[in-house]
């Protein structure tokens, strides 16, 4: 029914009121059922996939879903990020800890799962799915199984399956303690046993589960007197909010709880963003004087022209940096310091260019420029940004019509550069958390402090800045452990870092960016590169334009800085260097591989896959095999982990071109370890370049 | 010892929201860091306050589920689109009174055809209409919909504008894509076709929005 009451008018004076009240309509967003479909989803179990209590089934998560489960029985917690990387295969990374009570615990445990449905469940048939759990950790869970799944009513699941190893109620022992390693050769050993589990949806929030489960839970049993009499458990999950929640009965003896928390790197705080309104663009019909070419030459008009655009772009968030005008077409150079989507900058500065250049310019040219170097230039038509603005297809024909170059081919003249935007100087008091995670000794340390950043750029592509850290409160510093690696100690003293740092220079560079040829970015770094290792990076990008693939190579000479993290140096000095090729395999999946000398010294390879959602989420996987062998590599046998980024866009709704990003080794040691060089090329130019502007360019006219 | 099993207890919440910002972030310029608040935008409310001093056309504009109002002014016209301009920088587009855009709302309406329900609600005439509106996801595509509406009239009501009593038909348009439906409800004056006061619905994440023409 209508909201207003029709029979009532407002005058204008409460309206003023209203206005100058700035009720805000976009101060308030009402909270997002983001998470409406998790009822239907399946139930989460203690160890975070999809299953009952201790079992998995052969479910699926919505794709790209994320999945955090906590929770634990009888001496055991367990973390959980529950990943479904594609729309048949999940991934899990977990972390346990197990001991004789609450919080007091003796053994912690990292473990990786994946699981792929091998046939989709169809109206007679259950669905296969094929998992490993913990196949690449200690061992301590390594199980291998096949599981059939079945949605006997919309409301009951049952579900059965076979395993071998803990699953299957087989624990290899043998492998857990001192340095024993879990390698592919354990898999698919010792016997098979069964598994299965059931659940009944009793309404939307609430459901029961019951299983059978094999898990003899020898090695807890051993360890700290873990009380198992009864292969049979049960439970009740229910959905509160966000959280779905679990309490269960298990084992004949243990209580155990869980909560899990879901979400989707598809699905922001906001879609579309909470950015203001974009600037309309300015029509000229009806506009006569300025149709004339005579104001290329007053220079008065010239410099009024780039003072209003350089403030009407600063209101966007970007700083111009340059501007020619040739009568009929004009080229702005653009910083974008606003915009997560390259593509929205472009389309706002194209608009604002339509309000403040005469009329005779039709052909309108944006250079975004990335650390004093010009990406990829886009040019639109003034009669199309007209047209289309409003246009019910106006994205698609936009992108149609627009012309994506090379930006060498438009290097800024240096008579055409605003004054004043260079030399630059900038800096930065802010607080940072710097945890460090999944010690063995330890789940987490962390340091909270306060930094200083500062930059100082005399002029276009060259960077000098650098940072200093105090740390304030924090227990980094608590770490013993000592190395007892017997490769060069090029990471593995990390906690030796830790301890004797106080007041700390994080980096302190010189940085050049400059562009070689056409599709290829340079960059140079001298100084202290970052916290462990100091000395001279060069790297070269080929990315040809529109193209699926680049190539990358990058050349380091570095000596291993003090372990306070001050100016001084250790005798340790290596080159290390890598050829990289990075490729896309379409638009959800991306992989790198590099591959060279690493700071031990040791030969090899780093291969990524990652899951690359156009919002700049990304969710990835790596291992790194170099000529170290696994048994002189130590616990681990090589490098391997995951790493994320999410954008605070995501989280916000605010435009934002920053983001959280973390890796997370398995066990970090000193084989297949990299230089951690700030400004990257590739992660710095990708997203200014094709495919990665088409990608977003319904952002065009946001 | 306690404490920093606690912490143990809150890793699977730590693992995502850890550290740095990372290579997304901007390379060079701090000043980005520095950010201010990009909503708070002197100028817009210059802007509309210029407007309404100017006595320019003005809607009332409320978001019905999050149950917030406020005014627009309206600040170009082109054709039969008009444009309409808050204070804190949201935009709202009208094709003759039936909305064909938003921006800064969250969830935009960011584009839709909407040609044949316009003339229908402007004439006061029943019959069908398809209109298509287009959103983006939360990968930045634009997602189409297309939905097929029947307008049909409700007969007559009186309503207050301008501070008198006017005639108006009240047009009513179902439209339906699969299971999704809505119902817009439209008051056009007699006569000029103008319409006066409606309350349409803008997306799953919007929901409806109503819009009384103040003057």
């Amino acid at each position: 029914m209508p909201d207003f009451d029709p029979k009532t008018s407002p005058t204008k004076a409460p309206l003023r009121r209203l206005m100058a009240a700035s009720l805000g309509l976009a101060a308030v967003f009402a909270p997002m059922g983001m998470n409406a479909q998790q009822a239907t989803s399946p139930s989460i179990s203690l160890f975070g996939t999809p299953g009952f209590i201790d079992n998995p089934s052969g479910e699926l998560l919505p794709d790209g879903q994320i999945a955090l489960t906590f929770g634990g029985l009888g001496g055991v917690l367990r973390s959980t990020a529950t990943f479904q990387i594609a729309p048949r295969l999940i991934g899990s990374f977990r972390y346990a800890a197990h001991g004789p009570g609450l919080w007091d615990y003796i053994n912690y445990d990292r473990s990786f799962d994946f699981a792929y449905q091998v046939l989709s469940e169809s109206a007679r048939l259950p669905s296969l799915t094929f998992g490993m759990r913990d196949f690449a950790g200690t061992g301590r869970y390594s199980s291998e199984y096949f599981v059939a799944t079945k949605h006997l009513t919309p409301a009951l699941t049952v579900s059965g399956g076979l395993a071998w190893g803990r699953l299957g109620g087989d624990t290899r022992a043998k492998l857990i303690g001192g340095d024993a390693i879990h390698t592919y050769k354990n898999w698919f050993t010792g016997s098979l046993g069964f598994f299965g589990g059931a659940r009944w949806q009793v309404n939307d929030r609430l459901a029961v589960v019951g299983e059978y489960s094999n898990d003899t839970y020898a090695l807890e049993t051993t360890d700290y007197g873990f009380d198992r009499r009864s292969p049979w458990n049960f439970g009740a999950t229910y959905q509160l909010h966000d959280w779905n929640l679990g309490l269960y009965y298990a084992y004949g003896s243990e209580i155990g709880f869980r909560a899990t928390y879901q979400l989707n790197p598809m699905t922001p705080r906001i879609m579309g963003g909470r950015d203001n309104a974009p600037p309309l663009v300015a029509h000229r019909d009806g506009v006569v004087d300025s149709w004339g070419l005579s104001w290329t030459s007053d220079q008065a008009q010239l410099d009024s022209t780039r003072t209003r655009l350089t403030d009407a772009l600063e209101q966007q968030g970007m700083v111009l940096e340059g501007v020619t005008l040739e009568g009929t077409r004009a080229t702005i150079w653009v910083r974008n310091r606003r915009f997560g989507a390259n593509t929205q900058a472009v389309g706002r500065a194209a608009r604002v260019m339509t309000q403040v250049l005469p009329a005779s310019v039709e052909v309108l040219t944006v250079v975004p420029v990335v650390n004093g170097v010009e990406t990829t230039a886009v040019t639109v038509k003034r009669t199309d940004m007209e047209t289309l603005e409003w246009a019910a297809n106006g994205s698609h024909d936009m992108r149609g019509r627009a012309v994506f170059e090379d930006g060498i081919a438009f290097t800024l003249p240096p008579q055409d550069r605003v004054p004043g935007v260079y030399p630059d100087f900038s800096y930065k008091f802010s607080p940072y958390f710097s945890p460090s995670l999944f010690d063995p000794d330890a789940p987490i340390r962390a340091d909270f402090g306060v930094q200083l950043e500062a930059s100082y750029t005399p002029r276009p592509g060259l960077i000098f800045s650098g940072q200093i850290r105090q740390p304030l409160v924090g227990n980094l510093n608590t770490n013993t452990r000592v190395s007892d690696s017997v490769l060069p100690h090029v990471r593995s003293d990390a906690a030796e870092y830790d301890r004797q740092t106080g007041l700390e220079l994080s980096h302190l560079t010189a940085e050049y960016f400059f562009r070689p040829r056409a599709n290829v970015y340079g960059r140079v770094t001298v100084g202290y590169l970052e916290r462990m290792y100091g000395g001279i990076s060069a790297e070269v990008l080929w990315a040809p334009d529109a193209r699926k693939f680049a190539l990358g190579a990058e050349l380091n000479y570095v000596a291993q800085r003090d372990f306070d993290v001050g100016l001084g140096f250790q005798d340790y000095r290596v080159a290390t260097g890598h050829v990289s090729a990075y490729y896309r395999l379409n638009d959800r999946y991306q992989a790198q591989i590099d591959a060279g000398r690493y700071l031990a010294g040791d030969w090899g390879a780093t291969f990524r896959v990652e899951r690359r959602f156009q919002n700049d989420w990304r969710v990835g996987v790596f291992a790194t095999l170099t000529d170290v062998p696994f048994d002189t590599f130590g616990e681990g046998a090589f490098d391997k982990g995951i790493y994320f980024n999410v954008p605070h866009s995501w989280l916000t709704g605010d435009p934002s071109r920053k983001g959280y990003s973390n890796t997370i080794h398995v066990i970090s040691r000193d084989g297949g370890a990299r230089l951690d060089v700030r400004n990257r090329l590739y992660d710095t130019v990708s997203g200014f370049e094709e495919p990665h502007l088409s990608d977003r360019w319904g952002r065009f006219w946001r | 010892m306690m404490i920093r099993h606690l912490f143990g207890a809150l890793l699977g919440a730590v693992v995502l929201t850890g550290c740095d910002a990372g290579p997304s972030g901007e390379g060079t310029g701090l000043n980005a860091l520095q950010g201010k608040d990009f909503r708070n935008d002197p100028r817009a409310a210059a802007r509309v306050e210029r407007l309404a001093q100017a006595d320019a056309p003005s809607i009332l504009f409320k978001i019905v589920d999050r149950d917030v109002l406020g005014a627009l002014y309206l600040t170009q016209r082109r054709g039969t689109r008009s444009i309409w301009l808050s204070p804190d920088n949201s935009m709202v587009v009208l094709d003759r009174g039936v909305i064909t855009a938003t921006r800064g709302l969250g969830w935009d309406l960011m584009s839709a055809e909407v040609e044949a329900t316009a003339q229908l609600i402007q004439n006061a005439r029943e019959g069908r209409a398809r209109r298509v509106h287009r959103h983006l996801d939360g990968e930045d595509r634009l997602i189409a919909r297309s939905f097929f509406c029947e307008i049909t009239t409700r007969g007559t009501r009186r309503i207050t504008y301008g501070g008198r009593d006017v005639t108006t038909h009240l047009m009513e348009e179902n439209c339906a894509h699969g299971d999704q439906k809505f119902r817009n409800l439209y008051w056009v004056q007699s006569g000029s076709g103008t319409v006066l006061q409606s309350r349409q619905w803008a997306g799953d994440g919007l929901g409806n929005l109503a819009i009384r023409h103040v003057q």
